[in-house]
């Protein structure tokens, strides 16, 4: 192609231009329904909406020419655009894609191919844990890391933990399960190994509870920190890494459960349509990937839902975080939890808390994440609740910051009520 | 009747009338040039948007093709912001004539085209959705060239250089003295005024209606019009020309043009230019060549369909035509191609008495042939060899004005010195610059202030000169948003016409067709107003109905939910009587 | 969304689920019902009878019966309660709709025409143009989706009386491209309300009634539009103006929170396939994210709507199917007409249903005994054309949740 400017090529298999690309652009109509629910564009004026910088401005982008694009960047990839528009246009992955077309451009800046490798700052972090804590607790040393790196001071981060959960998984009797009704390969992800264990012990022991055998197999972030940060070739390889970990055991039988909407959801659909991984392994995976709840939702549907509660009365206020509603699967632990005797949830209705994964830690954008979660902290607070309850980490720690109340997994409140001991 | 003198007469508004009178001023020639519509609404602004490199002639008019590459270079130098330097690729399927290879390189060498083949793989890496069973590639320099951009930058050059453009404005008579024509009569189409144009010599660049101007002066030139379909693609479906690499037959050329891709062309005489309708046929069989060239060619949005009538001028009196070949007019034997540039052939070998007609273009000198001075015509001929269209007409029209001057035309720029090729992002990129403005065609990203500069500026009077202009509404929603805000932004131009202070401002023209309409019961911004916006929507329709399914039905009842139901529009006041609203025959 | 919410209230565990939003956010955010009854009534009209224009219930049902139109299977009873039941919802939810099953509004549109309506909201009812008062409506400089001027001239050309005022929106506009949600979720809040009202004040000495575009409040649009219009003391009225449809959100918003507050939940996004559960029994396939997953179900109610949003599907030229259940989809020779302001044939396609409905084959047998068709996707009606939408969609929607709970 003659091109005078001769700039670097979008490369790799899922690009603005394959054909599953053209086809959901030319199934936008210009209605402006997803605009209308945009979160983000609702508060700034940075952002022109999904819509204008997604389909529209996507028949203006061409493979090889540098796109003039700015204000996608703004974009902070929360999907609730996609959800809503009934032509089935894929918006959000389309700005995803273009946003990391950007970062092809421009580069990936120091701070964002930080925040992209949890994993990394998660294995090094717990190593000094102590240390790392006070270091990211340090007021100073926050407002050097806003103006040097980016990072907003202001920004929620969790503590390390000093052990991490593949390790306390290991002392607690890895491998001596009985064959069990199911196979479940838990996936932790970073956030549940280096920073909140006792989210995933209590996951594992609600698991066991229902009668599975549960493993913690060879697993590697999924990689949509990543992703969401414009390093495309890396998150493919991560996501390859993984599939080649989880594909065998999905033969062998095994479903995979995560307490990590985010996490799931690269799992079942992220790796296939932004990353444009088609193997069989990547569909195995995919459709062999449960969120936690809607694992057992399918335990209950099938008759073996363990439902021995103790009376646990509490206002527990739920948020569904909205990588939970991209999985299409309605918000399977508030309904559950419902169950639980005593306990009465009320859900927000708000689309975003507004961090959206690593979108509000930075800098530039962490007053519009604020903006964006204001109606979430307002519903929150006027809740009266004892906990919040959500499925999302990042979610977890932006919510009781804004609003004081203490957040927790909803699996931790169900090992609760199953009388399980908090670790 | 006022009276107005020249030295040219240019009749015709399109690529060709404006390389003459482009030519002729920059010559130092007094020219006016008067076109019936709008600029470009004939064939100019309704054909392929290919920029020839010549390749596709190589074969069959080596002429034709060296014109052709010749002018590709020309043109780019002259006029790159209307250009996209896309390059072209000439590719073969199995199923395409392998001995045409080797005399399409051997036309190209000796037409001085640079042929340059590639590996299949490469041209797939480039273009992912072509087929993959491609057996060879070419790249070519074509390129593609918006031609409403391009007229109306060469018309914006001719003001600069002291032409006259008038639009809106129809030939009535052409004037004679005896055996010579001394100029014409044209009117107002708005208005109904009537002028006098007085002038030395009459060039006829009418295209396909020049044969009914050279009959005003008595003078027979058959124009056969030759309808050609094409279908505009929603999405760049590839980023270069795609081209077969056999000869040139329907369906044949896959080109990117701004934000859409356009699959062309079929070819099928008709009688009359301003009279045509688009047939199911012709859909299918750009749907099924284009199935050829990208497998899931039907998947993808077919946006709209349109047809150009081409000039086909018959160089010797013949046989009438068949009116439809059961083929097209290019037969399997081979034949010129449907683009232009090609040699009058007889009858062929099997079957049909399918006629080829040249597409070459020739230029008239009415003395010599019906022995009327004053006058000569340009016919045939394409859009890329334009300009040397015109430097031949102004060649002639030197001679018999019996003066000698150069042609600068090859040399001088169209656009400023310092306009570059341009890009799909280029518009993009410009929004995005922007701090404040309001978007009035989001789907092609034309702005406000366009849109008034346009409408105050740039003759542009009703939505669709908006369209020609700016590209406002042809994009997927085809009107669905814009055409109600331009219509306000029309309305809002008609009214401040009528306040004194700002008549000072808006151009002469449309003051006096504002005190036209007045005569009209209604209030004239109103009336003209709705007109505007009723004709607008009902021309996306012409287009849209051929390829009404999938995603463009959707638009549809987007759309209608839009105009009829939230503003109503097939209720406004003006535009039909109170009696005539939706009643029970409807529901 | 309103067959959900019945259902929900009729204490059926109810999910409501849809690859995304439906018609409410790019309509006029009113139910039409019985659309141009007759010609709007001219201003000339001396006796100026508020009675002109409004439909006779009875008579019109009947026509549409013979004809196999929704409404009049749908049957009178049940577009009565459901009209009555809507008014319910949205007064329950602080957001009152005004109008009655016999009646009429006319009101003017964003272009100046006159379009007929049944129930509207209150902050819409003021600009009903057979009052005789002048209406001056406002144009907000900067904001690209409603043109004032044009309105007036038509609404005047048409015999009415009307006036354009410009009102300045203070910080406005603030970005390259404002939509009408923008401006929406500013008028939610009381400052900028006072705000505005200081600003416009001035300029609305002694003008009666003044329209504006459909923005006034998201959240809390009643409240929005009486604080805006006693701070000005004018009557305000709403003009629905492009998409996307603050009203129609506003109703949209309702009726989720309706479905929500009785145990029901809204799931947006999957996909939608059907199977066959049991012999004649149809459930759903919802396409999650992790893959197609099966839902059974004891009802279920198809509410797809027609083209627009994929309920009917036309692949290619000529050829139809309705896109969940693969139903038999009644058509007409003839598609489309060649000009865009007649009324286009292919509006008609459509699912047959009975007086239940339940769609049918060609010999009237009911296809599966647990599903139900309402609005968009029932054939016999040119929804947009007529001007009986929503009526439609209300209608026939409680005629489903009626026969499905009387199967229990």
């Amino acid at each position: 192609m003659t091109n005078d400017e001769g700039s670097s090529r979008i490369t790799g298999h899922a690009s603005p231009t394959s054909d599953s690309w053209l086809l959901t652009t030319d199934l936008c109509i210009k209605c402006n329904i997803c605009t209308s629910v945009c979160p983000v564009a609702a508060v700034t004026d940075l952002f022109p909406g999904p819509k204008v910088v997604g389909p529209q401005a996507q028949r203006f982008r061409e493979p090889g020419a540098i796109s003039l694009d700015r204000s996608v960047d703004y974009c902070s990839g929360c999907g609730v655009c996609s959800l809503v528009c009934p032509q089935g246009v894929q918006v959000a992955e389309m700005n995803i894609l273009a946003k990391a077309a950007l970062a092809e451009r421009d580069g990936v800046s120091r701070r964002n191919r930080l925040l992209g490798r949890s994993e990394q700052v998660g294995r090094i972090g717990s190593w000094f844990a102590p240390l790392a804590n006070f270091l990211l607790q340090n007021k100073f040393l926050r407002s050097l890391g806003e103006r040097w790196f980016g990072v907003s001071r202001e920004a929620p981060f969790p503590k390390f933990a000093w052990r991490s959960f593949r390790s306390r998984f290991a002392r607690s009797g890895a491998g001596r399960d009985a064959a069990g009704i199911y196979k479940v390969v838990y996936f932790h992800g970073c956030s549940t190994n280096y920073y909140e264990p006792r989210v995933g012990m209590a996951a594992v022991k609600v698991l066991r509870l229902n009668g599975c055998k549960v493993s913690v197999a060879e697993q590697n972030c999924c990689g949509l920190p990543l992703q969401s940060n414009g390093e495309l070739a890396a998150a493919r390889a991560a996501a390859e890494a993984n599939l080649r970990k989880l594909a065998p055991y999905v033969r062998e039988g095994y479903v995979i459960v995560g307490t990590s909407t985010s996490c799931t959801f690269a799992l079942k659909h992220e790796y296939r349509a932004v990353l444009g991984l088609h193997s069989e392994e990547a569909e195995l995976v995919a459709g062999a990937t449960y969120d936690f709840f809607e694992f057992l939702q399918k335990l209950e549907a099938e008759g073996r839902w363990q439902t021995g509660f103790r009376h646990a009365p509490e206002r527990i206020v739920y948020h569904a975080p909205c990588q939970l509603r991209s999985h299409g699967i309605g918000r399977p632990a508030a309904d559950l939890l419902r169950r639980v005797p005593g306990v009465t949830v009320l859900e927000t209705q708000a689309d975003c808390c507004g961090v959206a994964g690593t979108y509000g830690l930075k800098a530039e954008k962490y007053q519009i994440a604020k903006d964006v979660g204001r109606k979430a902290f307002h519903e929150i607070q006027k809740a009266q609740a004892t906990r919040i309850a959500c499925d999302s980490e990042t979610c977890r720690w932006w919510l009781a910051q804004h609003t004081g109340l203490p957040a927790v997994h909803p699996v931790e409140i169900l090992a609760e009520a199953y009388g399980v001991k908090r670790v | 009747m006022p009276r107005f003198s020249t030295e040219i007469l240019v009749i015709g508004g399109g690529a060709t009338g404006l390389g003459v009178a482009r030519d002729a001023a920059l010559r130092g020639f007094k020219t006016i040039l008067v076109e019936k519509g709008d600029l470009a609404h004939g064939t100019s602004g309704r054909y392929h948007g290919l920029l020839h490199s010549g390749a596709r002639y190589v074969v069959r008019d080596p002429q034709s093709a060296a014109d052709c590459y010749r002018e590709n270079l020309t043109l780019k130098k002259i006029l790159p912001a209307a250009i996209e330097n896309t390059g072209g690729l000439f590719v073969a399927l199995p199923e395409d004539p392998p001995e045409y290879v080797e005399p399409f390189l051997a036309g190209c060498q000796a037409a001085g085209i640079p042929a340059e083949e590639i590996p299949p793989a490469l041209a797939l890496k480039e273009e992912p959705l072509l087929n993959s069973k491609i057996v060879r590639a070419f790249r070519v320099p074509d390129a593609a060239c918006d031609s409403f951009d391009a007229t109306h930058a060469l018309e914006r050059s001719i003001r600069e250089i002291g032409g006259e453009v008038w639009v809106r404005h129809t030939i009535v008579k052409l004037l004679r003295e005896g055996m010579r024509l001394v100029g014409a009569e044209v009117e107002n189409v708005l208005t109904g005024e009537r002028v006098l144009i007085g002038a030395d010599l009459v060039i006829n660049c009418a295209g396909a209606w020049a044969g009914l101007i050279a009959a005003l002066a008595k003078c027979p030139v058959k124009i056969t019009p030759g309808k050609g379909t094409m279908l505009a693609m929603n999405s760049r479906l590839v980023n270069t020309v795609v081209n077969r690499l056999k000869l040139a037959s329907d369906g044949d050329a896959l080109v990117p043009i701004g934000t859409v891709a356009v699959m062309g062309t079929t070819e099928i005489v008709i009688d009359n230019p301003d009279r045509y309708s688009i047939e199911d046929e012709e859909i299918e069989l750009l749907l099924s060549e284009g199935e050829k060239l990208i497998p899931r060619f039907r998947d993808f949005r077919a946006l709209r369909a349109w047809a150009g009538v081409r000039p086909l001028f018959d160089l010797t009196p013949l046989p009438p035509l068949l009116k439809r070949p059961s083929t097209s007019l290019r037969s399997a034997q081979g034949s010129a191609s449907g683009e232009g540039g090609g040699v009058a052939r007889s009858a062929g070998e099997g079957g049909e008495a399918s006629r080829l007609i040249s597409r070459a273009h020739y230029v008239l000198d009415h003395a010599e042939r019906d022995g009327v001075e004053g006058f000569i015509s340009i016919v045939g001929g394409k859009f890329t060899t334009f300009r040397l269209m015109a430097e031949q007409a102004v060649d002639l029209a030197c001679r018999k004005l019996s003066t000698e001057r150069k042609c600068l035309t090859a040399e001088m720029m169209v656009d400023p010195p310092e306009k570059k090729f341009h890009t799909l992002g280029q518009r993009w990129g410009e929004i995005e610059s922007l701090e404040k403005t309001e978007i009035i065609c989001e789907c092609e990203l034309v702005t406000r202030a366009q849109v008034e500069q346009a409408l105050r500026h740039s003759g542009s009077w009703v939505l669709n000169d908006l369209r020609r202009d700016l590209r406002l509404g042809m994009g997927p929603c085809q009107g669905g948003f814009c055409a109600y805000r331009a219509a306000g932004l029309l309305h809002e131009v008609f009214l401040t016409a009528e306040s004194a202070e700002n008549a000072k401002q808006i151009e002469p023209h449309l003051i006096s067709a504002l005190s036209a309409l007045s005569a009209v019961k209604a209030p004239p911004e109103v009336k003209a107003t709705n007109a505007a916006l009723i004709e607008f929507l009902q021309e996306r329709w012409k287009g849209l109905r051929p390829v009404m399914w999938g995603a463009n039905l959707r638009q549809l009842e987007l759309d209608l939910t839009i105009y009829r139901s939230l503003l109503g529009a097939d209720r406004l006041p003006v535009t039909r009587p109170p009696e005539e609203y939706p009643s029970e025959k409807t529901s | 969304m309103f067959a959900g919410a019945l259902a929900a209230q009729h204490s059926a565990r109810t999910l409501v689920m849809a690859r995304g939003i439906g018609g409410t956010h790019l309509g006029t955010g009113t139910v039409d019902v019985w659309g141009p009854h007759s010609p709007a009534p001219s201003p000339d009209d001396k006796e100026r009878r508020l009675e002109r224009g409004s439909p006779s219930p009875e008579v019109e049902l009947k026509k549409r019966r013979t004809r196999k139109h929704p409404l009049g299977l749908a049957g009178l009873p049940a577009l009565r309660a459901a009209l009555a039941e809507f008014k319910k919802i949205c007064a329950a939810a602080g957001y009152p709709l005004a109008g009655e099953i016999h009646s009429n509004f006319f009101l003017p549109t964003a272009l100046g025409a006159v379009r007929p309506t049944c129930l509207a909201p209150e902050s819409f009812t003021a600009g009903e143009v057979r009052q005789p008062a002048e209406l001056t409506l406002a144009r907000f400089p900067g904001f690209r989706d409603f043109f004032a001027d044009l309105a007036v001239s038509n609404l005047t050309a048409a015999g009415y009386a009307a006036r354009a005022v410009a009102l300045d929106l203070p910080d406005f506009p603030t970005r390259r491209d404002s939509f009408a949600t923008d401006l929406a979720r500013a008028f939610d809040e009381a400052d900028y309300r006072a705000q505005v009202a200081d600003r416009w004040r001035a300029a609305l000495k002694g003008v009666s009634r003044l329209g504006i575009p459909a923005i006034l409040g998201l959240d809390e649009p009643f409240t929005a539009w009486r604080d805006l219009s006693d701070r000005l003391g004018v009557e305000i009225f709403e003009i629905p103006i492009l998409p996307p449809s603050v009203p129609g959100m506003r109703l949209f918003n309702n009726l989720r929170r309706t479905i929500e507050a009785a145990g029901g939940r809204v799931t947006l996004g999957p996909g939608i396939q059907g199977w066959v559960q049991a012999d004649r029994q149809v459930g759903v396939i919802a396409e999650t994210a992790g893959g197609p997953r099966k839902l059974s179900a004891r009802s279920v109610i198809l509410a797809t709507g027609g083209f627009r949003h994929g309920g009917l599907e036309s692949p290619a030229k000529g050829e139809v199917k309705e896109s969940v259940f693969n139903l038999p989809v009644t058509t007409g020779k003839q598609w489309f007409a060649p000009l865009y302001w007649d009324a286009q044939p292919y509006t008609r396609f459509g699912v047959s249903v009975n007086a239940k409905m339940q769609p049918v084959d060609a010999d009237g047998n009911v296809i599966y005994s647990n599903l139900f068709a309402i609005g968009g996707i029932l054939a016999g009606a040119d929804r947009l054309g007529e001007g009986s939408r929503e009526g439609i969609d209300l209608a026939t929607g409680w005629k489903a949740v009626e026969a499905m709970t009387n199967a229990k």
